[in-house]
């Protein structure tokens, strides 16, 4: 799969090594994402907030202990993910199957597929993933390239990537609050207050987003400086 | 959008609180109502006007002063009422100015609906910091990546984007659950809905994870 790109074969072993073990158990992230998004639809988001503090803690204590001190290397980063997100979805089974939410949403009763509802969900959902994830795809080429083009490259790529999300990923925060109430709005009949509120929604995220990304513009070598300071 | 104060309805007297009007005026919120073409039950309709004044007692209209008491409900604050004694009936004198019966919903002194910023930033802000801890997330596994090495990290980020893409191609249907469930929750008879909704997740994230295995194992 990577073969077309050309990498040096040192680069293509070491994104072998990270490949197998954090895609492998990615279904363990979404499943955590889906039971999140439970707690986040019922108006919830503090048990979010909670189980994720959870699995950042735990993503860390596994990244040092597999990397470094199992010696796993680049691997040991990607199995650390992978547990971190399995030991989420634990968390998140123990409170979807507490008493309030078994008595409130019958949460007991779904350990059997429902095969007409998987389909009508499968058939909502994947389109919905799919777009995204082509946009992923184009921003994985183009990372591709860096690497492609040389090693340092790639890295800084990286590095500037992952600080950019300072500025959208607090955006998606605020978007998921918008669709939260405007599915609610929708579900109480009312679309009408859906679109006015998905509106000022829409303007307060931009607000958000574009005065975070001014900000990191003006101040960008600071950050990156932060990151840097650990190597 | 708005009503006047007059036509609004208190926590305490409403049923349909969380209905809109649309609903709350719809055939299906008044299932005692008749379908185009179906026939009137003549009988009863006749009967039960001339009925009424005699199985119904009458009562004096009060002649007492009216009493104000103050109503605290889950929707609507500080609303005062007159309340009639001897009489069930409550009658607000002054506009309400409170929560909504719709999400983020604030009513102001005159009866216009606004967007509740506080509400929005109440569900937003854990969300925020939901979002703030994903970057840590990221961030920490680049730091640790990046304490292997230069080359190790550029290693990562041939690939990295590519892992997102996959866990969104499956995760789609994550986010459809967290849809289901927003608009499932307000309908309540329809409120079970959303475990089976949890329940297509997990069957889901079972084939998912056969799939991404096999892709897994292909790379290897």
């Amino acid at each position: 799969m990577l073969a077309p790109f050309g990498f040096s074969p040192e680069i293509e072993q070491l994104a072998t090594s990270f490949w197998f073990p954090r895609v492998g158990g990615a279904a363990f992230g979404v499943a955590a994402w889906g039971m999140l998004g439970f707690f986040n639809g019922i108006g919830r988001p503090r048990i979010t907030l909670f189980i994720s503090v959870a699995t950042t803690l735990a993503n860390v204590l596994f990244n040092e202990v597999f990397i470094f001190h199992l010696g796993w290397g680049v691997a040991g980063s990607g199995w650390a993910t992978t547990a971190a997100q399995a030991l989420g979805l634990l968390l998140c089974i123990a409170i979807f199957l507490q008493a309030p939410y078994r008595e409130k949403f019958k949460s007991h009763l779904t350990w059997h597929p429902h095969w007409p509802q998987l389909r009508e969900q499968l058939k909502l959902g994947f389109p919905s993933g799919l777009l995204p994830a082509a946009d992923l795809l184009g921003i994985s080429i183009f990372q591709m390239m860096q690497v492609r083009l040389g090693t340092v490259d790639g890295a800084a790529t990286q590095m500037a990537m992952m600080l950019t999300s300072v500025a959208y990923m607090p955006g998606f925060g605020i978007a998921q609050a918008g669709t939260t109430l405007v599915g609610q709005s929708i579900g109480a009949g009312n679309r009408d207050w859906g679109r006015r509120l998905g509106s000022r929604i829409i303007l307060m995220t931009a607000l958000y987003m574009g005065g975070i990304g001014v900000l990191l513009a003006i101040a960008g070598p600071l950050p990156v400086a932060v990151v840097h300071a650990g190597r | 959008m708005s009503a006047p104060p007059a036509l609004r309805t208190s926590a305490a007297t409403s049923a349909t609180s969380g209905l809109s009007n649309e609903i709350a005026t719809s055939a299906a919120s008044r299932p005692r109502a008749l379908r185009p073409g179906a026939s009137l039950p003549r009988a009863r309709l006749l009967a039960a006007p001339l009925a009424a004044p005699l199985l119904l007692p009458r009562r004096a209209p009060p002649a007492v002063p009216l009493s104000f008491s103050s109503c605290h409900g889950s929707d609507y604050l500080f609303s005062a009422y007159a309340i009639i004694d001897g009489s069930a009936m409550n009658t607000r004198l002054e506009p309400i100015s409170g929560a909504g019966s719709l999400p983020a919903q604030r009513i102001d002194a005159a009866g216009h609906a606004h967007v509740d910023q506080r509400a929005v930033l109440a569900l937003a802000l854990p969300l925020m910091a939901n979002a703030a801890i994903q970057i840590i997330l990221n961030l920490t596994d680049m730091w640790f990546i990046g304490h292997i090495s230069t080359i190790a990290l550029a290693g990562v980020a041939a690939v990295q984007w590519l892992v997102l893409v996959a866990v969104l191609i499956l995760g789609g249907v994550a986010s459809a659950v967290a849809d289901d469930c927003r608009a499932i929750l307000r309908s309540a008879p329809l409120r079970a809905r959303i475990a089976i909704s949890v329940d297509c997740l997990m069957g889901n994230a079972w084939r998912g994870h056969r799939c991404l295995w096999r892709s897994a194992l292909r790379v290897t």
